[in-house]
């Protein structure tokens, strides 16, 4: 083999190498999310069930918190499960203090977030709801004028989580952050399904 | 190498296929995809570890000593953050409820030490309220005695003009001390809430966000 057919032969190597590293690369990182054990609804299942305002642990060191907790915000979970009912949040929120809201697949990907800003005369009124249930609300209602002032959320998968956090800017304040986030009410709601 | 051997005559062809039908031949080759298959695998796994495990990479912005994923609280989260987050069980905030950066080195460009002071100061984006706080590399707080894991907006010492100082050190120190304890590696985390910033379509940039200078070493 003459020098030329000895650097295309490495160069093939090389290549094919490269290709393989390249699919393994693509495959793990597609695969990762499915191989997970427990993903975090599974995690905050061991805490709270789903349609129930679930107050969090203080983050401190060793807590069994999901990673990069504020230490400075004050959380609570609502778990849900739209396979038989929806989810209603609603409750009463102070007027300019930061409240925020995040909807979450069950591996805790965000897919509505909102803050108190969204919040109407401090009252915020969200139902959760899969594409069905939605469909059978709209089609059992009556008038534009009997609707109630809510706000209707299609969740893209049947499990999710709901994050409801405040701050607590000041140490001294970390009770009223808690008691913030815990006014919501979070509880499933019955809706009939044809 | 046959297969990479010059066009030769019928003959010639035919003596090389022989050769390459010899179980030497065949074993040579045998050798040579699974050298290949086994270096591809492990590159690749190697390439998938320090894409998740480093926090930087594709799907990551730099902004200064700063870093950021753009897509972790939209719909649009792109595959190397979605397997980032798996990993990690973390729970990000959502687009709507702020920002998130972390720094896992100073300004200079070199990895926080733990035997060394630092400074954090300078400018913060605009932000309804922010948190700076020390955590392990995998999320965990930094256990100290003194029980503080960060400074809010609210509660930081101002100097006259507005500006602030942050030092972290494991010792105390006057103003804002901010302890990382007995840390063997820590990363800052400078979370901005209810911004009006839009960095998908505007990157940070470094200027914008605060200085962080290593002081001194133990």
């Amino acid at each position: 083999m003459n020098p030329t057919d000895r650097f295309l032969a490495a160069a093939l190597l090389v290549f094919a190498t490269l290709c393989v590293a390249g699919i393994v690369h693509i495959v793990a990182i597609l695969a990762i999310p499915r191989l997970v054990e427990a993903d975090p609804f599974a995690r905050l299942s061991a805490l709270t069930e789903p349609g129930r305002m679930q107050l969090l642990p203080r983050p401190a060191p060793g807590a069994p918190l999901p990673p990069f907790s504020d230490p400075a915000v004050a959380r609570a979970v609502c778990l849900f499960d739209l396979s038989k009912t929806a989810l209603r949040l609603a409750g009463t929120i102070d007027a300019d203090r930061l409240l925020m809201l995040s909807f979450r697949t069950r591996d805790g990907h965000v897919f509505f977030a909102l803050t108190d800003r969204a919040a109407v005369r401090r009252e915020l009124n969200i139902l959760v709801l899969s594409p069905s249930q939605l469909e059978e609300i709209e089609t059992s209602a009556g008038t534009d004028e009997d609707a109630p002032q809510e706000l209707r959320l299609v969740a893209p998968a049947v499990q999710g989580i709901v994050l409801v956090d405040a701050p607590s800017p000041l140490p001294g304040e970390w009770p009223g952050a808690e008691e913030r986030v815990m006014r919501l009410r979070c509880e499933a709601e019955a809706i009939a399904v044809e | 190498m046959i297969w990479w051997g010059r066009t030769g005559s019928r003959p010639a062809q035919k003596s090389r296929l022989r050769e390459l039908s010899t179980p030497r031949q065949i074993l040579a080759s045998f050798s040579r995809i699974l050298a290949v298959c086994v270096a591809g695998i492990l590159l690749g796994l190697l390439l998938t570890f320090l894409a998740i495990e480093r926090g930087t990479g594709i799907g990551t912005v730099e902004a200064g000593p700063w870093t950021y994923r753009p897509s972790i609280g939209t719909t649009e989260i792109d595959p190397y953050t979605r397997a980032m987050l798996a990993r990690s069980g973390e729970l990000p905030l959502g687009a709507a409820e702020g920002l998130s950066i972390t720094a896992r080195g100073d300004s200079a460009g070199a990895t926080f030490d733990p035997g060394c002071d630092y400074v954090v100061a300078g400018a913060v984006p605009r932000a309804r309220y922010w948190t700076l706080s020390v955590h392990s590399p995998e999320g965990d707080l930094v256990a100290n005695a003194a029980g503080r894991y960060g400074f809010t907006s609210a509660e930081i010492l101002r100097s006259a003009d507005g500006g602030f100082e942050i030092i972290v050190a494991p010792r105390a120190r006057p103003g804002n001390w901010l302890p990382n304890g007995n840390a063997t590696r820590f990363v800052l985390v400078l979370r901005l809430y209810d911004t009006e910033l839009d960095t998908r379509s505007a990157p940070l940039d470094g200027t914008a966000l605060p200085r962080i200078t290593k002081l001194r070493c133990r």
